[in-house]
């Protein structure tokens, strides 16, 4: 392998951010959902009720993109609250 | 009203034989959480994955963050047992709020997994004992839905 080719592939590897994901179920409350996204991060009304809408009808959101160990972290918090997310490459 | 707002914060406001259902389902999910099979579909659910798809990652992303997870859930349920026990004319401080808010979602997703649940609910019982169960999850809902509420104002 050639100098170019690692660094073209690190690169390449390291720039597609990551996303932490919200998956819809059928047991959280509307109002409880859109308050955990206002209460932990920090999203205003309107933008926390958009999210959960979008949980709800899409089946899916994506509520915060970055590094891995940054979503890693949300996740892992939006666990506590009861919230089933996820962690995924943001090309998935 | 489960939840009074008063000018010096939040009370619970619940009456006793409501404070002595909500101590029985309370203990169960604390030995749940400490004794409980990860089979359980109720587990699953409380400690539920991190990565779709990519099960090396997700069992990595387990090992690091499921004990502390599970204390964290452990810890909030232990403190809404503590606060059924305190003078009523005590508000709630935040950390007990929140402590409320995140076990009542447990209580919620654990009634649900035992109810069975589609993409629509948790599915209408047709046994009495099932029924019970039900209408506790409704209830639950409700004591939420106004947990919630009190906060966001």
């Amino acid at each position: 392998m050639t100098m170019d080719e690692t660094e073209l592939r690190r690169s390449t590897s390291s720039d597609v951010p990551w996303v932490t994901l919200v998956w819809d179920d059928p047991v959280n409350l509307m109002s409880y959902v859109a308050y955990v996204f206002r209460s932990y991060f920090g999203f205003d009304q309107k933008e926390s009720e958009r999210l959960m809408m979008q949980v709800h009808t899409k089946g899916k959101a994506v509520v915060a993109t970055g590094a891995r160990e940054r979503m890693e972290m949300h996740v892992d918090a939006l666990h506590g609250y009861g919230l089933q997310a996820t962690v995924a490459r943001a090309d998935e | 009203m489960p939840f009074q707002r008063r000018r010096d914060g939040l009370h619970l406001g619940l009456a006793e034989h409501e404070r002595g259902l909500l101590r029985d389902l309370v203990g169960q999910l604390v030995t749940l959480l400490e004794e409980g099979d990860h089979a359980d579909p109720a587990l699953e659910r409380l400690l539920p994955p991190g990565y779709t798809g990519d099960r090396e990652a997700e069992e990595e992303f387990r090992r690091l963050t499921v004990d502390d997870l599970t204390e964290g859930k452990v810890r909030n349920a232990r403190a809404v047992l503590a606060s059924l026990d305190v003078d009523r004319r005590t508000p709630l401080d935040a950390a007990t709020e929140q402590a409320w808010l995140r076990s009542l979602t447990d209580l919620r997703l654990t009634l649900a997994a035992r109810l069975g649940t589609t993409a629509e609910g948790v599915i209408a019982p047709t046994s009495d004992d099932g029924r019970v169960l039900h209408s506790v999850y409704e209830w639950l809902g409700y004591v939420q839905e106004v947990l919630v509420r009190s906060l966001s104002r």
